[in-house]
């Protein structure tokens, strides 16, 4: 059994001045400002775990349904942590980034090289043999087919030093079923109710699932889900 | 007569302060007031039934609507709903958690309250803002057999239904009209009925409405249901909105109050005070006091819990808290009249009353009546610690020193004047920080060192450290140490006087509505006699796009009339109800 939480999207924010009000009273200091200090275990000229590499990269992260834009964080892909930099948050005058406190980020954006990603944390049982663990997932697509990507990178060990290798995994999520995509053979499992038509699909539009990017592969599930729902 | 003078000098005087508290927090926090005023809402409440017996549970659902519209939305989270008695003092008062565009809830009807009518008043904080007569009401009737039943008035009935035609069809039509239907036309005691319901517009057009469907003995009924807002204004004759002192609770209760000096009761502005639950996680929040001393804090828990209060800086002696209370004052205008029954219906009636005796009496054996409290996810505010050391995982040591010195890691005690503290070792540098961290036991901060290292060891459960600045609500602690005790509870630990120690509910706690399901013949062969006089309550039923729902239910050992009642309102805002006889015999 699979349990996600990926309602809030869906959610009608409150009237903006009652919002507004409301955090004024109730959370007047920074909401990001919530969590211990992240120690630098890398070294950063050599290799860095946190995306996006960009120094200051600006991002949105929505914290108890409020939406917080253009706020300076990275995800650290090792450690699976959000690091927020506020920027009067000093000591001996260096920014001391935070790690947020991941019960209270619902939500969190991020400009990536491929293109705008969003983050959830994901909760998966750890009593079962899960293909995944609980934490934090780019989720592509919603809904009953749900396709999420995995950042995470491999620390190796090289003659220069410690260095953490980024790399990228795709799942789809149907029918309480979790699947890895690393080709057109998996993919088509995934949607194996519709594997015919997905196929066909997929030859047309002539995407090479190992090399697709994950617009494409999106487009491959808006097709099985419009399938489904017919 | 004095009590309402009284109370209506409490309202003047409430008012006043309105005014006077709306200024402050609109400038304090930089709004217009004419801004805030456009954002109305309202509620639909709905009951299970009209008549209840002392001893029986009242099922209602509210809906949380637009004023303007009417359309259902979502603006508030919290839901107050009150029983109030003739002398509009609250005789039940309900916290309820709504986080969606509908709730539901329930409360049990003491034996100690007298035969007569009750009134049922519903509101959000953010509705307190706004005229009384803006709340919801709805008027319930109780009735004691156990307590002055002969000071129940009688009347005869001009309008006596004792008919038997299932085919009686009653709709009102605000918008939304309904179809109602049974698969049979009569049933037999312990079996099954299906209904199936249709809602469409006035256009004829199929609505996915939002419904509640209530089954109970006809008696339980009145003739006439409706939500209405004040029951002695009349509508139009609004007064003009009033400021608002209080905010809307977006996420759950808030708990607000101001900090005061217990010498010269003048408040505490700008001090940094911490709210702390006991218990084994620490759910700490904190909050520097506003210019006029005033806290907020959020609360999202149901059920009891201890709530402490103090302030950060420990050397701060001379102050106390005094909490704003969360329900509004007793109801400053007469309630609906006293309570007559017909006597046509008296009889009917009575055997409602046997039915409630013989509900409770065998209560304890149905299982299926199972109270349902969903389970908070909790964990400790500063997430999963850098070191957790349970104390049962270790060899046996004589006292929390040893402990400290032998098993924890980046903590150490030092002692400075006679006078213990204790020391933790940044991560970052791996230097001691200089200031002391926050040291917590069973989620309370507490600085009396001494008092904790005194802690018998076979009470200590564990101990986490974070080892690393932790920065929240505007703070920054350097190191946090949290002492578990296995009663979760302060073992025994004196606390400051000073300290506000409260039990406190933030929501109230849910359950939900089961009925007997007689499917098979073991099942409809049992002894267990079922004499329920409510045999359904659903407050969640929707309708498909279609316009479509369907349910099914078991009817009881009571044989008579009953009745089907559903009501609802559409995503436009438009409502209706329906109700419909159903024979057993």
């Amino acid at each position: 059994m699979v349990l996600f939480s990926l309602t809030l999207a869906a959610q009608q924010p409150e009237p903006s001045a009652l919002q507004d009000l409301y955090q004024d009273n109730l959370h007047p200091s920074d909401a990001l400002l919530n969590g211990r200090e992240y120690k630098y275990y890398f070294h950063p000229l050599l290799s860095s775990p946190l995306i996006p590499e960009d120094p200051f990269p600006s991002a949105s992260v929505v914290i108890r349904n409020q939406i917080y834009q253009n706020v300076i964080l990275q995800y650290d892909t090792y450690k699976d942590m959000v690091v927020y930099y506020n920027l009067n948050n000093r000591h001996n005058n260096m920014i001391i980034p935070v790690i947020v406190n991941r019960h209270i980020v619902e939500e969190f954006t991020l400009r990536l090289p491929s293109g705008r990603a969003i983050f959830r944390y994901l909760v998966f049982p750890e009593d079962e043999k899960e293909l995944l663990s609980s934490g934090f997932y780019e989720i592509v697509s919603e809904g009953e087919c749900k396709y999420i990507i995995h950042h995470g990178s491999v620390k190796k060990v090289q003659e220069e030093g410690v260095v953490y290798l980024y790399k990228t995994e795709q799942y789809i999520i149907t029918s309480g079923a979790v699947y890895r995509i690393s080709g057109k053979r998996a993919l088509l499992k995934a949607l194996s109710d519709r594997a015919e038509e997905v196929n066909l699909y997929l030859k047309r539009s002539k995407i090479w699932v190992r090399r697709a990017d994950k617009e494409q592969i999106k487009g491959v599930i808006d097709y099985y889900t419009a399938l489904k729902d017919q | 007569m004095k009590m309402h003078a009284d109370i209506s000098l409490r309202s003047v005087l409430q008012k006043t302060v309105y005014l006077v508290s709306l200024s402050l927090l609109c400038l304090h926090s930089g709004f217009s007031q004419d801004s805030l005023q456009h954002i109305k809402e309202s509620l639909y409440l709905q009951t299970d039934r009209d008549l209840y017996v002392v001893g029986e549970q009242v099922w209602m659902k509210v809906n949380k609507l637009n004023a303007h519209s009417n359309k259902p939305d979502n603006i508030s989270k919290v839901v107050y709903i009150e029983l109030l008695n003739q002398a509009g003092y609250p005789v039940n008062q309900l916290k309820l958690h709504v986080p969606d565009k509908s709730g539901f809830a329930s409360f049990t009807l003491s034996d100690t309250l007298s035969s007569g009518n009750y009134l049922l008043r519903s509101y959000t904080s953010w509705m307190k803002n706004f005229p009384a007569q803006d709340f919801s009401f709805r008027t319930i009737s109780v009735i004691n057999p156990f307590r002055n039943i002969e000071k129940i008035g009688v009347q005869k009935s001009a309008l006596v239904d004792e008919g038997e035609d299932t085919s009686q069809m009653v709709r009102t039509d605000n918008g939304l009209l309904f179809e109602l239907n049974f698969d049979r036309s009569s049933y037999g005691t312990r079996e099954r009925v299906q209904v199936s319901i249709q809602a469409r517009d006035s256009s004829g057009n199929p609505v996915e409405a939002d419904l509640s469907l209530s089954i109970a003995r006809s008696i339980l009924f009145n003739d006439q249901r409706a939500n209405f807002h004040d029951p002695v204004h009349p509508s139009g004759k609004e007064e003009p909105a009033l400021p608002s002192p209080y905010l809307p609770e977006l996420e759950g209760v808030i708990l607000s109050g101001t900090l005061l000096n217990s010498i010269t009761d003048e408040p505490i502005g700008n001090e940094d005070i911490v709210l702390s639950i006991v218990g084994k996680t620490a759910r700490c929040q904190f909050y520097r006091t506003n210019d006029t001393g005033e806290f907020y804090f959020n609360l999202d828990n149901s059920g009891v819990q201890e709530l402490v209060i103090q302030p950060l800086d420990s050397a701060l002696g001379d102050y106390y808290v005094e909490l704003e209370p969360d329900f509004l004052d007793a109801y400053d205008h007469p309630l609906s009249g006293p309570l007559y029954l017909d006597t046509t219906k008296l009889q009917a009636l009575n055997q409602g009353i046997i039915g409630m005796q013989i509900e409770n009496r065998y209560e304890a054996y149905r299982h299926v009546r199972l109270a349902h409290t969903p389970e908070p996810l909790e964990y400790d505010f500063y997430g999963d610690a850098e070191y957790h050391i349970q104390i049962s995982d270790y060899i046996p040591l004589k006292t929390i020193r040893e402990v400290i010195k032998e098993i924890v890691p980046m903590v150490s005690v030092r002692v400075k004047d006679g006078l213990n503290s204790l020391v933790v070792e940044n991560g970052v540098d791996n230097v001691n920080f200089d200031k002391a961290p926050l040291v917590l036991v069973d989620g309370v901060p507490f600085g009396d060192v001494d008092q904790i290292l005194n802690i018998s060891l076979s009470e200590l459960e564990s101990i986490e450290v974070i080892n690393l600045k932790y920065f929240l609500d505007g703070h920054v602690f350097e190191g946090i140490i949290h002492f578990v005790t296995v009663e979760g509870k302060m073992a025994g630990l004196e606390v400051d006087h000073a300290v506000f120690r409260q039990a406190y509910t933030a929501f109230s706690e849910e359950s939900c509505f089961s009925s007997p399901a007689y499917n098979s013949d073991s099942l409809k062969s049992s002894p267990l006699p079922d004499f329920r006089n409510i045999l359904y309550w659903n407050p969640d039923l929707h309708t498909r796009e279609d316009g479509l729902t369907s349910l099914e239910f078991y009817t009881a050992d009571e044989t008579g009339n009953y009745t089907v009642f559903v009501e609802g309102i559409s995503p436009e805002g438009k409502s209706g109800y329906i109700y419909k006889k159903l024979l057993v015999h």
